[in-house]
């Protein structure tokens, strides 16, 4: 049974086709990199899994729930309780500290809890910082800062945005493993959006795009 | 409001307390001034009503066909009720001095106002002043006393005085000595009134409901001119109200809508997080709320102030303080800086959050 089933989805800007016809199943558990030049489409399907974006046709299902059918509402609900998600930029709160980031994510889906906000921190190894606000931290700092919000409603899909993208090699190495380690210990669903091949490696499958289509669908040799 | 609703509330006011505190002020503005207005243009006519009663009444009760009306009447006609707003007791007669035959106005000492006197006004039973008209013809000055043939009875000149009227060719003496003098003891000639002008048909109709035997006439050139005045300011009151509020709620507006704008990012971010459009609203309509509160409030004072100090320097005095004023300037406050968030922040959530996260 496929966690994640995309069915012939297109995407149409204006003139422009971002996507054109992606038929796709993700497994539970899996950990799904899409690779591909810039203007590929990666970032547009990865939204339109995360229901950011909308397909211009075509069908979405994650754990069994049709979301292009859902109300935009609906849609946020449905975000809240079943995915958490990492971008390129921080996209944090900047009045808020790094804990009160976290719980903003648990306000939004049941009740704000300071010290599993900090737990939350302290696994992301950022125990140290969770007072300082988003402009105090560093790029690296800020996105295990996403990386905790994103994972404290334990969420069953974790979708990223070239979450390293502003990160130098050892920051990314550092993402990448604790990313690697969250995920051996939760075993969420991950799909990842990335141009690097050095991220590409720390999945279990890469999908390759170009020109909004998929052209290769390969598992990653250990 | 839940205690986290709070909670990232207040953060997120601490944080951008410039931008919150100039929403606060241009509300301020608005209500400040919208205050200011309407307290000056609900006192306004009960003052200016106050300062057009000097110059006379709007309304004159008589006997009707020539008799007197009996005092204790007279007093039942001024206490009528809140309509009734000022009220004289005057006689009218003639009597001969020096050869001359004269009329004779009796009006009581504290409403012998409007006259411009050269000596002063009578105060006592015994004394009269003289109508410029009749100056000349009587030969009489100031201090000098005076005859009148038949009855016999003394009077001292206390003045001559000019109002610009037929009153001119008259002799006007304090109430008490004209009664003496005519004849009339506890009775009068006419109840001069000052009645609402916006109820003076109703006045009228309840003064001969009660005593059919008297006449009223409103003096409707005096009733029409005080409304006029009332009216012209009120108007002009409106149109500034109108002009100052709009501009206000063009400049909230817009420092609303920046406001949002710059809070894009923050919009997109919180729905992915899973924050419904309603979650969202309710943050931004909070914050323009509080604003909104905050700057009625100051807002009222600042206007109630300058109300005050309008009316001091206008009438000499204070404008009294409606109960409806402190209420609506609430409600003004609170509806503009929530009218000028709510359209930014409906425009903000129509955009698609994975434009907006992208940098789009």
């Amino acid at each position: 049974m496929s966690f994640i089933v995309l069915q012939n989805i297109t995407k149409t800007y204006d003139t422009a086709q971002a996507l054109n016809g992606i038929d796709c199943r993700i497994g539970s558990g899996e950990w799904v990199n899409i690779m591909g030049p810039s203007g590929s489409g990666k970032s547009t399907l990865l939204n339109i899994l995360g229901g950011l974006d909308r397909p211009t046709s075509g069908s979405v299902t994650i754990n069994d729930t049709a979301i292009t059918g859902l109300s935009e509402d609906q849609l946020a609900r449905f975000r809240r309780e079943t995915i958490g998600f990492v971008f390129q930029q921080s996209h944090l709160i900047p009045y808020l500290d790094a804990a009160e980031n976290v719980m903003l994510a648990q306000y939004f889906h049941s009740i704000p809890d300071r010290s599993e906000a900090e737990e939350a921190l302290r696994r992301v190894g950022l125990g140290h910082r969770l007072r300082h606000r988003p402009s105090q931290l560093s790029g690296g700092e800020q996105q295990r800062v996403c990386i905790a919000r994103a994972l404290i409603n334990s969420p069953a899909l974790l979708l990223a945005d070239e979450p390293t993208g502003n990160l130098d090699r050892t920051n990314t190495r550092n993402i990448l493993e604790l990313l690697r380690d969250l995920h051996a210990q939760e075993r969420f669903t991950v799909v990842l959006v990335t141009h690097d091949p050095f991220v590409s490696q720390w999945a279990h499958r890469i999908i390759a795009m170009e020109d909004g289509r998929i052209v290769t669908d390969e598992p990653v040799r250990s | 409001m839940n205690t986290w609703f709070r909670f990232f509330l207040t953060k997120a006011i601490s944080q951008r307390r410039g931008r919150f505190l100039l929403s606060a002020a241009a509300v301020m503005l608005s209500v400040a001034v919208v205050t200011a207005l309407a307290t000056i243009s609900l006192g306004v006519r009960e003052k200016i009503g106050a300062e057009l009663r000097q110059y006379g009444a709007n309304m004159i009760v008589t006997p009707g066909e020539g008799g007197a009306i009996d005092a204790g009447v007279g007093t039942a006609v001024r206490g009528l009720g809140a309509d009734v707003r000022d009220a004289s007791f005057q006689v009218y007669g003639t009597a001969r001095v020096r050869q001359v035959s004269v009329e004779i106005t009796g009006i009581e000492p504290d409403k012998m106002t409007g006259y411009r006197v050269q000596g002063s006004l009578p105060r006592s039973a015994d004394e009269l002043m003289v109508g410029v008209n009749l100056k000349e013809v009587l030969q009489v000055r100031p201090g000098e006393r005076v005859r009148f043939e038949g009855s016999g009875q003394e009077y001292r000149v206390t003045g001559t005085f000019e109002k610009g009227s037929d009153e001119d060719g008259t002799i006007v003496i304090p109430l008490a000595g004209a009664q003496q003098l005519l004849g009339m003891t506890g009775r009068i000639s006419a109840v001069l009134l000052n009645a609402d002008t916006a109820r003076l048909r109703e006045t009228a109709e309840a003064i001969t409901r009660q005593w059919p035997f008297l006449e009223v006439k409103t003096l409707r050139q005096v009733a029409v001119a005080e409304e006029r005045i009332l009216s012209r300011i009120q108007l002009l009151m409106l149109i500034v109200t109108a002009v100052v509020l709009f501009s206000s709620v063009v400049a909230l507006g817009s420092t609303m809508g920046a406001n949002v704008i710059e809070r894009r990012e923050e919009i997109g971010l919180l729905k992915a997080i899973g924050a419904t459009r309603g979650d969202i609203r309710r943050f931004f309509m909070s914050e323009a709320a509080l604003a909104g509160l905050a700057g009625s409030f100051t807002g009222y004072a600042i206007g109630t102030l300058a109300a005050e100090t309008v009316s001091r320097a206008a009438f000499g005095s204070f404008v009294p303080l409606s109960i409806l004023v402190a209420p609506g300037a609430l409600t003004l406050g609170v509806t503009i800086a929530a009218a000028a968030t709510y359209f930014p922040v409906r425009d903000a959530m129509k955009i698609v959050p994975a434009q907006i996260l992208r940098g789009e």
